[in-house]
């Protein structure tokens, strides 16, 4: 190459045709811009017109819709909701892995186009109770959403469904029907039910305020639900109606229920709930591994014989109770006597608790303890005339120092049925083991067991899944060593018993609190399961 | 040279002494081993409320006072071979829960193996140490703290005797004793009349154990003390003889071989303390007569051992499958640990053939490291007695024991255990299955057994233990209906049936009996499983209310034909038999041909699964059949079913009396009918058991399994006199009609009657019909029979003739 200086002039020619050039882009310029500018305006006003928000939600639902549930903003709660230790307690019979996996499955779409297809809460409803299978589901779209809908129709992944000039999509992978109205995302498995909600005439729609007031969250819930009942559904005898809050977090979940009893179910059980009213609630004896406090406002007596009229069951009638309860003119009083006598007068406050299984007895044991309030009049009389009665023919020993009843049986102690009168009531246990241990040596250990619970409500349970899932093992393994249980084998029960403990250990506690109002039927109920943290990890499907 | 033979002198005498001296050493016998011994004891009292063990009343109730403390005893041995520690407790049974833990704790001084731990079978002591549910019933509730001090002061004083032990002798002796001990079940069953000492003593010849052995139950507290702890009369022998002995002497007492006996009452006292206190006493003042009778010297001591495999039961699944069986050799002594309550009988056996083998005596200790229950000679296998109903193991289990202790006695030779026997194929003869078995009851039994082991297993399964898993037979009365629905019952339920059948077996043979041991071996069954099966047609036929069980579902009630033809009638055979087995179930037919070491050779045609005989003929021409009929009444279930007592007339009966005596003497059968026909006199008679027994002869020259009578019954209708005939009645009348078609009856003629199919008849008024399984021509002349079966198309085969002549084998 020649390192000769070269020298360039431009040509007229050459500067003459940038000028041109210049001239031309910018000629050409302004026409560009002026159709980009153009464009975009059209495209805006697609835009705006075509996600134009000229529909309500309520256009869609039915004003005697069975049952709704509110979902409130799935999208973010998603992903809490996926990975919360409840799902691992559940038992998988209950279908729980199919919701975590819907939970946590890929969509494959990007969070934002998610996020602009659904915003905010979800409404579902429908009227088969059964089955649900006429569910329509009703979610709001932002309008880029809207949009992206649209633009989605072309893909080829969507079939047309005309259905008269309603416009329907089909989904033929998750089979699911759905329409678009406004910016409202009208979707059902159910091709007929998708199409009854988008022709409800409008006085067959639900009133706004009404839709409105139903979408108004009441609490942190992420689900909330009302279900309607007809007599002939499957729980409308009992019930007209159950509405729901749920809340599921990453180690627990809580349910609160409101029902109303039908009127029908209220008169048949009038002896029973009748004047039902919730009540301060006592805690069950602790240490429990599964326990129940219940007021009804009335004594065991008195529910026995309530039972006998609402199901006119034979021995429930006050007449046998009156039978069993007198000792015979020849003084054999027997157990039937030391039943009534003893049981009789508890209530309204009761306390059942299951302390533990006795595997060790001569046939495992349950350990269970009644604490009881009653009457301390009819109580003294009951020991008295069980003192009274000849210790050789009464099946029972009474410990009048102690004032402790116990009824010796087969086995050891684990199966000797005690009762002694403690506070205000009767503390029976069918442990004399654990009896002693509550009442102490002179009772005042029970007063543990009479804490307030602190809640007004009808009935409390509450129960610690693990060391009752252990005791039961316990037990359970000694009947299968012996070739004792039905479809197990010793191989076959260790199995199934790592099974159910694995499931167990997850769970720390599971509660009920119930409360009625026996005047009006309203029965208010909240239930919370407490997973322990870590117990198992949910994996995506 | 001179020199040389010289030097060979003095080297060869030093060597010549060399020679002498290890000649003499070889020849001298050498002195006995050092003998080392020690002893300890501890009590092992039980805290007052732990359950005591032995008696289902007690309902698992704990303790309510100490009369006096229960023990554990030890001895320890050794010598330069063998270390053992010898253990005796105050105990009902030594379990497995409280075997193990105490091999756990034991002193390593010795090998677990070499420890040998028995229970006095004192019903006064704790229980408390069982976690088997079952076993809980009996025990009480399970203690884990009382397992804990009781196996830790197993070991203790296992260590105790360790420290003390110091050069010992041993020796032993034997004294009869007549009313120590009694059979608890028969006023003058056997009874172990022999007193067996063992003592051994320190150098300076001072006790350092004293022990007993006689057999007998230490179940003599009773009444108020029921909830006593004591250690019974063996507690008060300890004492007794304690205190006639020099100090530090520890007595020890070896129960015997006690299953059916229990101690006597020489000084005629009564129930209660004073009782065991007799007992007690008198026996230590005998033991310590015996004990200073006895020589003791170092001799040789060595223990066998070896885990056996038990028979087949149907408590397996609370009872061991595999089990310890001991032997310790002391000199010329033979001591046999058996684990479990042997009856007397066994016991005795053993040392019979202890003896045989060489020992100068035997004694039997029961109770020894673990509890089968009871075991019981084959003669009380059958027998309503509480001993045979605790024998889980089959009649057979006495001779287990016999075979596996000839196994571990170290004198003498052992009896040759035979080779199982082979396995009969079978034949297929023009369709029918043939199949012969030879040789002893027990081989022949085997044979079968094998060769028809998974029919026999299936019929088991399907007939008995699926029934019971259904529900369908398990009672609904008592405790049963109790429990769970999770609880499975089964187990208990084919427990209760085994049992209950073994009463069946009542007044059998030792043949049928070792036959039936062979068949449940070969099956690879349980013993009663196996009779189960056997008398499961005899509980069909009983129905419900004797047995509980809805039994008449299982085979329906067989109904059949059976007739004989004889003298001028049968013309020249001079005596023919037809006969048709008519079974609901669809089994498949067999001819198997029995060929005994002792007795006749026969041939019955049945089924795979029974072994009595529904139809058959001996080598001497007598024939046998059998016919359900229900007139006559159920069954009863107080002998055999009448099947098998069929196979003994048939293995032992030559002439046709002999055979209608043997049936005649079956008192126990009830609701069949017999044919039984003899070449001999060329006769046939049918014995009735309609709570009698009486025997009908033929009518001009035949005879019928039952005789149509035709009864007079108004017609409604036409208020006419009409005669009316059972359905059996119906199908044996149109049997005489075709018979009577003809004056001479030959095979062809039988053979016609058997295969009639009446038109206008379709059920059990049919000659043959759809349940026809078998049809039988016999000749007992010419011992021939012609057999024809239905095969799976529901046709009969054609005839296939079988001989039992020699000619025709």
């Amino acid at each position: 190459m020649s390192d000769a200086p070269r020298t360039y002039s431009g040509s007229l020619k050459a500067g003459g045709r940038r000028r041109k050039v210049g001239r031309s882009v910018r000629a050409y310029g302004g026409c560009l811009t002026f159709l980009v500018v153009a464009f975009l305006f059209v495209g805006s006003i697609y835009f705006f017109w075509s996600t134009r928000d000229n529909h309500d939600a309520n256009e869609f639902v039915a004003a005697d819709q069975k049952y709704a549930f509110i979902v409130a903003d799935v999208l973010s709660n998603r992903s809490v909701i996926a990975q919360s230790q409840v799902w691992n307690a559940l038992p998988p019979e209950w279908g729980v892995e199919g919701i975590q996996n819907v939970l946590l499955q890929e969509s494959g779409l990007p969070d934002w186009v998610l996020n602009n297809l659904i915003t905010g809460d979800i409404y579902i409803s429908g009227n088969d109770i059964d089955s649900f299978s006429d569910s329509v589901l009703v979610a709001r779209m932002s309008r880029v959403g809207d949009l992206l809908e649209q633009m989605h129709r072309f893909s080829g992944s969507i079939e047309k469904d005309h259905a008269g000039g309603l416009g329907l999509r089909h989904l033929p992978e998750p089979d699911v029907y759905y329409a678009v109205r406004g910016r409202y995302l009208v979707a059902s498995f159910a091709r007929s039910a998708l199409i009854n909600a988008l022709t409800i005439a409008p006085e067959n729609r639900m009133a706004p305020d009404v839709f409105a007031k139903t979408m108004q969250q009441s609490g942190a819930e992420h689900v909330r639900g009302l279900m309607a009942f007809h007599s002939d559904d499957a729980w409308g005898e009992v019930f007209e109606s159950i509405s729901f809050a749920l809340r599921i977090d990453a180690n627990e979940a809580h349910l609160k229920c409101h029902a109303t009893l039908r009127d029908m179910w209220r008169e048949r059980f009038q002896k029973l709930v009748g004047g039902v009213q919730p009540q301060p609630l006592v805690m069950p004896p602790p240490g429990a591994m599964a326990a129940l406090s219940a007021n009804f406002g009335q004594s065991l007596e008195s529910v026995w014989t309530g039972l006998g009229e609402a199901f006119g069951w034979t021995y429930f009638t006050p007449e046998q109770w009156a039978t069993w309860k007198r000792i015979p003119d020849d003084g054999q009083a027997g157990l039937p006597q030391l039943a009534t006598r003893v049981l009789g007068p508890l209530g309204p406050d009761i306390r059942v608790c299951l302390q533990g299984i006795d595997v060790n007895e001569m046939v495992p044991a349950p350990e269970i303890v009644v604490v009881a309030e009653a009457e301390p009049q009819a109580v003294d009389l009951t020991f008295a005339e069980l003192a009274a009665a000849p210790p050789t023919i009464a099946p029972w020993r009474l410990d009048e120092t102690q004032r402790r009843l116990h009824l010796p049986m087969f086995g050891g102690p684990s199966i000797e049925p005690t009762a002694a009168p403690f506070e205000d009531g009767i503390l029976f246990s069918t442990s004399r083991t654990v009896a002693d241990a509550l009442l102490g040596e002179d009772g005042s250990a029970a007063s543990a067991a009479t804490r307030p619970l602190g809640q007004v409500g009808n009935l409390f349970v509450e129960v610690h899944p693990l060391p009752l899932v252990e005791g039961m093992v316990e037990a359970g393994r000694l009947f299968a060593e012996i070739d004792g249980l039905k479809k197990y084998t010793p191989e076959t029960f260790e199995e199934a018993a790592t099974n159910w403990l694995d499931r167990a250990q997850r769970v720390e506690s599971l509660t009920a609190l119930a409360a009625l109002q026996g005047d009006t039927g309203e029965i208010n109920a909240e239930l919370s399961l407490r997973c322990r943290a870590g117990a198992g990890r949910p994996e995506a499907q | 040279m001179a020199l040389r033979r010289g030097a060979n002198r003095r080297t060869s005498i030093p060597l010549w002494w060399a020679s002498l001296l290890i000649a003499v050493l070889l020849w001298t016998p050498l002195p006995a081993q050092a003998l080392e011994a020690g002893a300890a004891k501890l009590p092992i009292t039980p805290p007052l409320g732990t359950p005591l063990n032995g008696y289902y009343a007690r309902l698992g109730q704990g303790a309510e006072q100490v009369h006096d403390p229960v023990w554990v005893r030890c001895l320890y041995l050794a010598d330069d071979d063998t270390k053992l520690f010898l253990v005796n407790a105050d105990l009902c049974i030594i379990n497995r829960e409280l075997r193990e833990r105490v091999l756990e704790l034991a002193p390593r001084e010795v090998p677990r193996e070499n420890i040998i731990l028995t229970a006095t079978h004192n019903h006064s002591a704790q229980g408390a140490m069982c976690r088997n549910l079952l076993w809980r019933s009996i025990t009480g509730r399970y203690m884990p703290e009382v397992l804990e001090q009781t196996a830790g002061a197993f070991a203790q004083v296992m260590h105790e005797a360790l420290q003390n032990s110091t050069r010992a002798a041993i020796g032993y002796g034997t004294a009869t004793q007549d009313n120590l001990t009694t059979n608890r079940r028969f006023p003058n069953g056997p009874r172990d009349s022999q007193i067996g000492v063992l003592r051994v003593e320190d150098s300076d010849g001072n006790a350092i154990v004293i022990a007993a052995n006689i057999a007998a139950h230490p179940t003599t507290v009773d009444g108020d003390d029921f909830m006593s702890i004591s250690a019974d009369y063996p507690g008060y022998y300890y004492t007794a003889l304690e205190a006639l002995s020099n100090p530090g002497c520890v007595a020890m007492f070896f129960n015997g071989a006690e299953g059916d006996q229990r101690p006597g009452n020489p000084e005629r006292k009564a129930d209660g303390w004073d009782l065991t206190e007799s007992i007690g006493r008198l026996l230590a003042t005998r033991v310590k007569q015996l004990a200073n009778t006895i020589t003791c010297t170092e001799q040789p001591i060595s223990l066998a051992r070896k885990n056996a495999v038990l028979p087949l039961t149907m408590a397996d699944s609370f009872l061991p499958t595999t089990t310890i069986l001991q032997t310790l050799e002391i000199g010329d002594l033979l001591m046999t640990f058996i684990p479990g309550e042997p009856c007397v009988d066994i016991g005795l056996e053993l040392r019979r053939r202890a003896l045989a083998r060489g020992y100068a005596s035997q004694f039997t200790v029961g109770l020894a490291n673990d509890h089968a229950m009871y075991f019981v000679p084959r003669e009380l296998y059958g027998q309503r007695i509480y001993e045979s109903g605790m024998n889980f193991y089959g009649p057979g289990i006495e001779d287990w024991f016999y075979r596996e202790f000839d196994e571990l006695m170290t004198r003498g030779e052992p009896a040759a255990v035979p080779a199982p026997p082979g396995e009969p194929a079978l034949e297929e003869r023009k369709s029918v299955l043939y199949m012969r078995i030879a040789g002893s009851p027990y081989e022949m039994g085997f044979q079968q057994g094998a060769a028809l082991g998974e029919t026999l297993r299936a019929n088991y399964a399907r007939e008995v233990v699926a029934r019971c898993e259904s529900g369908e037979w398990v009672p609904d009365s008592g405790l049963w209906p109790l429990g769970a629905g999770f609880i499975n019952k089964t187990p208990l339920a084919l427990l209760r049936l085994g049992i209950g059948a073994r009463p069946l077996l009542a007044g059998l043979s030792t043949e049928t009996l070792s036959m039936l041991e062979g068949m449940a071996d070969g099956a690879q069954l349980p013993f009663d499983a196996l009779w189960l099966v056997q008398c499961l047609p005899t509980y069909a036929a009983t129905a419900t209310e004797e047995t509980g069980y809805p039994l008449e579902q299982m085979y329906l009630t067989p109904f059949c034909t059976m007739f004989a033809a004889v003298g001028d009638r049968a013309g020249a055979e001079e005596l023919l038999v037809g006969r048709n087995l008519d079974w609901p179930a669809a089994e498949a037919p067999l001819v198997v041909e029995v060929r005994p070491d002792t007795g006749h050779r026969y041939l019955q045609i049945g089924f795979f699964w029974n072994l009595g005989v529904f139809t058959g003929m001996n080598d001497a021409g007598v024939v046998a059949c059998v016919e359900r009929v229900e007139a006559f009444g159920q069954p009863t279930l107080d002998g055999p079913p009448v099947e098998v007592v069929l196979s003994e007339v048939l293995r032992e009966a030559d002439t046709l009396n002999e055979a209608i005596a043997l049936m005649e003497s079956a008192k126990h059968v009830r609701g069949y009918s017999v044919l039984l026909a003899g070449a001999d006199a060329a006769g046939a008679a049918i014995i009735e058991y309609n709570g009698k027994v009486q025997v009908r002869r033929p009518t001009n020259g035949i005879i019928l399994g039952v005789t149509p009578e035709a009864r007079k019954e108004q017609d409604e209708e036409t208020d006419a006199a009409l005669p009316v005939l059972t359905v059996d009645e119906l199908r044996y009348q149109r049997v005489l009609d075709l018979l009577n078609e003809e004056r001479i009856i030959g095979p062809e003629e039988i053979e016609a009657v058997l295969m009639d199919r009446q038109a206008g008849r379709t059920g059990k008024d049919q000659i043959r019909n759809a349940w026809t399984r078998h049809s039988v021509v016999f000749e007992p002349r010419e011992l021939r029979l012609r057999v024809a079966v239905q095969g799976e198309d529901g046709e009969m085969s054609e005839f296939e003739t079988f001989s039992l002549s020699e000619a025709g084998k």
